[in-house]
């Protein structure tokens, strides 16, 4: 349990601290939505879903 | 919107909230132990400054508010090492914040306490004056009047004082948990996650994805890009990792995630749930914020959101500013109320002492309203000239320095007193030269060029030459790295280092009451397990040990009831009462056992006695038998006519040595059983002189008999004895040498060793090893005897409280002793 939060954590990091300037670009991307909030909330979204499994197993 | 209608909704609102407390404070419990309420009353980080600050900032410095929520997210990652432990430790010493912990774990020292305090009140006053600011503006902006930001600040300031005086401290609990007040927080955070919600549907359905299109058109790509440059990734990293501090070291944060924490196991829901309830919080917040900056381009930034939900009508600006609302009271609320309970421990409680108890919740009243303020004069001072999100920073910082000593306090033994306040100390100064100076000087309190006479390296919002760097994030790197760094320096010069001295001091109170109730060898014992010991969780297994200790002495019950006065304050009188009660109980039942122990003995005792009676009985008759059974035969032969006269006289002369050896047998046998039954006579002196001559004459007819000589060698001596039984010792023995010497057997008469010594001595083959061990046991007989002479003479030499043993020489030597003085005695019983 332990090891693997701090997995998760480590993961955290790198989801939502890289130099984000290096991978997007642009400011418009598809449907016309930024590339990088887009990335941002996916990357969220799926952290949580980690979470939650983690959560879940003993 | 009319104001008089504003202020109704508000006040509407607040009842609602304390309805809803009252009830939950009445029968809210399952609602209360629920996980989601935890989940959402989590969600009082989400305050004034993330309803009507995110947009703002998210619509002049593009994504970087996100930050403030991806650094919860991260810590919530660590939960099961970092929440649950200090959940564990914050129930197991009952802290009710970070200082008490500073204050525990630094050597239970008040001064830490007290600094950690102050500063916090301190610091969080441009956090609090943010929310009284956030709440006037939206009023002063949706009722359309024109008066001083100040005013309505006041006003705001003390409606919310009142409201946390009836909410947080209507009375005292002792575990200074308030089940309504959670319920009300969670309430509020759910109506924040609705009115979000409810704004993004309206910008979503509304306006789709235009104004991302539009933003970009109008050149505002900056806001839609990731942060640029080193700056701004350090920017990024920076404020993600001070939001991930200020989330665990927050008052209110600690406050509903450990103190109301009434379950651990609603951790695991809050892990997952809650950073996607900041996510859904933050989906809206960047259409908002576009839209606001190309719709309302007059409105100042921290009012977009206002602004925007305006366009949608009356009920949407009214939901709008209630969501905003619920952020900023859940906030004041429970801030308040935190902060009041760690000045009440930390600051005030030296004054207080234990006399001025019943007036702690005035006190705490007190506290609430002074802090309120504060804030206000903070605001008056310098909230004028910042933004929302602006003052909140400067905040986490302030929040951020008990990071050093709290997590290095968790996790690292050589950390010490000293270096927790030399980092703490380093830090608040850092933090005042770098945040606060500044805050004073843009808002004109301070003279507006005082920057320009500083020397560049020595410059605020750039030490060392620093260019380019956001000033927050600055005074965040800059803060921290003094306060580790002082942190680690004076705890490594200290060597060798002290044991962790919050530690060591519950180890003294353990220790104390092992004394108390065990002894100072179990205080040793403790101390020298403490000692090989050492691990993150020292403590528990000290107070395992302990436990074990006491457990083994007063019972398991009473031993965990000690173990929690020890540390809790359970009181200690009935809890010793308690103690002695078992012990007693313990000592009758050690007696108990004891007795039942030696009744058990006798009864195994009793039980050989018979075993060896009826042995006794066996062998008795089958002695008996053996001649009978000769003597029946001769007479059988004798009734036959044909037997000779020769024949005849032959078996008549054995029949009468049968007959003859029976009637010995019959004797002894009854001389045994006479030991047996002992006459209780008292003793009497005796000549032992003239004893041994009557013994001598008695035998000299089996001497001639035999043809063996009889010599004596006699010391007068006299004893307290009883006679006829000494003398059934020497002839038993006479008769024995007899039956075995060749030509002449020696009496020997004399004092030695405190003893009479009659030595018997023959000249025969003497006694072969292998049988030196039976020859004292009844019917043990290897020369024809009865096998009971010898065994009858140990009984009775022994019941005389002398002795019988066989001596090491040429031939027999039996010696019998009996004592010169005071022999017949209570040594006399052990040969019973």
């Amino acid at each position: 349990m332990k090891a693997r939060s701090l997995a998760l954590f480590l993961l955290g990091l790198l989801l939502f601290a890289s130099p984000f300037a290096l991978f997007f670009p642009e400011p418009s991307g598809p449907g016309g939505l930024p590339p990088f909030y887009l990335y941002l909330f996916l990357a969220w979204a799926g952290f949580v879903l980690l979470l939650f499994l983690n959560a879940r197993r003993p | 919107m009319n104001p008089e209608a504003l202020l109704a909704g508000f006040f509407l609102y607040l009842g609602l909230l304390f309805l809803l407390a009252r009830l939950g404070e009445e029968r809210g419990g399952r609602l209360f132990q629920s996980p989601w309420t935890y989940t959402l009353s989590l969600g009082v980080y989400a305050t004034a400054w993330t309803f009507f600050g995110s947009a703002g900032w998210a619509a002049t410095s593009g994504p970087l508010f996100l930050t403030i929520y991806l650094g919860p997210t991260l810590a919530l990652a660590l939960w099961p090492l970092l929440h649950l432990r200090l959940l564990r430790l914050a129930r197991a010493h009952r802290l009710t914040s970070w200082a008490d912990f500073l204050y525990l774990r630094y050597g239970r020292d008040p001064l830490l306490g007290a600094v950690a305090a102050g500063f916090l009140v301190l610091g969080l006053l441009p956090y609090l004056a943010l929310q009284l600011k956030a709440i006037a503006q939206a009023f002063l902006f949706l009722s359309g009047e024109v008066r001083p930001l100040g005013d309505v600040a006041l006003y705001t300031a003390l409606c919310l004082a009142f409201f946390t005086v009836l909410f947080g401290t209507r009375r005292l609990d002792p575990t200074e948990r308030h089940p309504g007040l959670v319920l009300a927080v969670a309430f509020e955070g759910g109506v924040k996650l609705f009115a979000m919600l409810v704004l993004g549907l309206y910008a979503l359905l509304g306006h789709g994805a235009e104004p991302f299109r539009e933003a970009v058109r109008r050149g505002l790509d900056p806001l839609l890009l990731p942060p640029q440059g080193l700056e701004g990734h350090l920017a990024w990293t920076g404020l993600t990792f001070l939001a991930l501090l200020a989330f665990l070291f927050l008052p209110r944060q600690f406050h509903v995630a450990v103190v109301e924490n009434t379950d651990e196991r609603h951790l695991a829901l809050a892990s997952w749930a809650f950073p996607l309830y900041l996510l859904l919080l933050n989906l809206p917040i960047l259409p908002l914020a576009l839209l606001g900056r190309l719709h309302h381009p007059e409105v100042p930034p921290d009012l977009y959101v206002l602004a925007v939900a305006r366009e949608g009508g009356a009920a949407l600006a009214f939901l709008a500013f209630l969501g905003g609302v619920s952020a900023a009271t859940a906030m004041v609320v429970v801030e308040t109320l935190a902060l009041s309970i760690l000045v009440s421990h930390h600051l005030l409680a030296p004054l207080l002492r234990r006399q001025a108890l019943g007036r702690l919740l005035l006190f705490r009243r007190g506290t609430v309203l002074a802090v309120l303020l504060l804030a206000y004069l903070y605001f008056r001072l310098a909230g004028e000239a910042y933004a929302l999100v602006g003052m909140g920073l400067i905040s986490f910082v302030a929040v951020a320095q008990l990071a050093p000593a709290g997590l290095l306090g968790l996790f690292w033994q050589g950390s010490t007193r000293e270096g927790a306040l030399a980092g703490l100390f380093g830090g608040i100064l850092v933090w005042a030269y770098t945040l606060l100076l500044p805050a004073l000087v843009r808002s004109g309190w301070l003279p507006q060029d005082l920057f320009a006479v500083l020397p560049s390296f020595l410059h605020p919002e750039g030490l060392f030459g620093v260019r380019g760097l956001d000033p927050v994030v600055h005074g965040f790197l800059a803060s921290l790295l003094a306060n580790t760094g002082l942190h680690l320096l004076v705890s490594l010069r200290q060597t060798p280092s002290p044991p962790p001295s919050g530690r060591a001091g519950e180890e003294e109170a353990l220790a104390d009451l092992l004394e108390r109730f065990l002894g100072p060898e179990a205080r040793e014992n403790l101390r020298a397990y403490a000692r090989t010991f050492k691990g993150p969780d020292k403590a528990e297994r000290l107070a395992e040990r302990a436990e074990a200790l006491l457990a083994g002495a007063l019972g398991p019950a009473t031993a965990r009831l000690l173990l929690l006065s020890a540390t809790r304050e359970v009181p200690r009188e009935a809890v010793e009462a308690a103690a002695r009660e078992s012990q007693r109980v313990r000592a009758y039942a050690q007696a108990l056992e004891a007795a039942r122990r030696e009744l058990e003995a006798a009864y195994r005792r009793l039980e050989e006695m018979d075993r060896l009676k009826d042995e006794f009985l066996a062998t008795v008759s089958h002695e008996l038998k053996t001649p009978l059974t000769a003597v029946r035969a001769l007479a059988e032969i004798l009734a036959q006519e044909e037997v000779g006269e020769e024949e005849r006289r032959r078996f008549t002369a054995l029949l009468a040595q049968e007959a003859a050896r029976l009637s010995r047998l019959v004797e002894e046998i009854l001389a045994y059983t006479r030991l047996e039954a002992r006459p209780e006579e008292p003793p009497a002196p005796v000549d032992l002189e003239a004893l041994a001559r009557e013994a001598l004459a008695l035998s000299e007819p089996l001497a001639r008999e035999r043809g063996l000589r009889l010599e004596a060698r006699l010391q007068p001596l006299r004893v307290q004895t009883h006679r006829d039984r000494a003398l059934q010792v020497l002839l038993n023995l006479l008769a024995n040498a007899l039956r075995h010497a060749r030509s002449r057997v020696v009496l020997e008469l004399r004092a030695e060793a405190g003893e009479a010594r009659f030595r018997v001595v023959d000249d025969g083959p003497g006694v072969p090893e292998a049988l030196r061990e039976h020859i004292f046991a009844p019917f043990h007989s290897y020369a024809g005897g009865t096998g009971l002479g010898l065994a009858i003479a140990r009984r009775l030499a022994e019941a005389l409280g002398g002795r019988l043993f066989l001596e090491d020489g040429e031939g027999g030597v039996f010696v019998f002793a009996l004592p010169l003085r005071g022999g017949y005695g209570p040594s006399a019983d052990r040969g019973r």
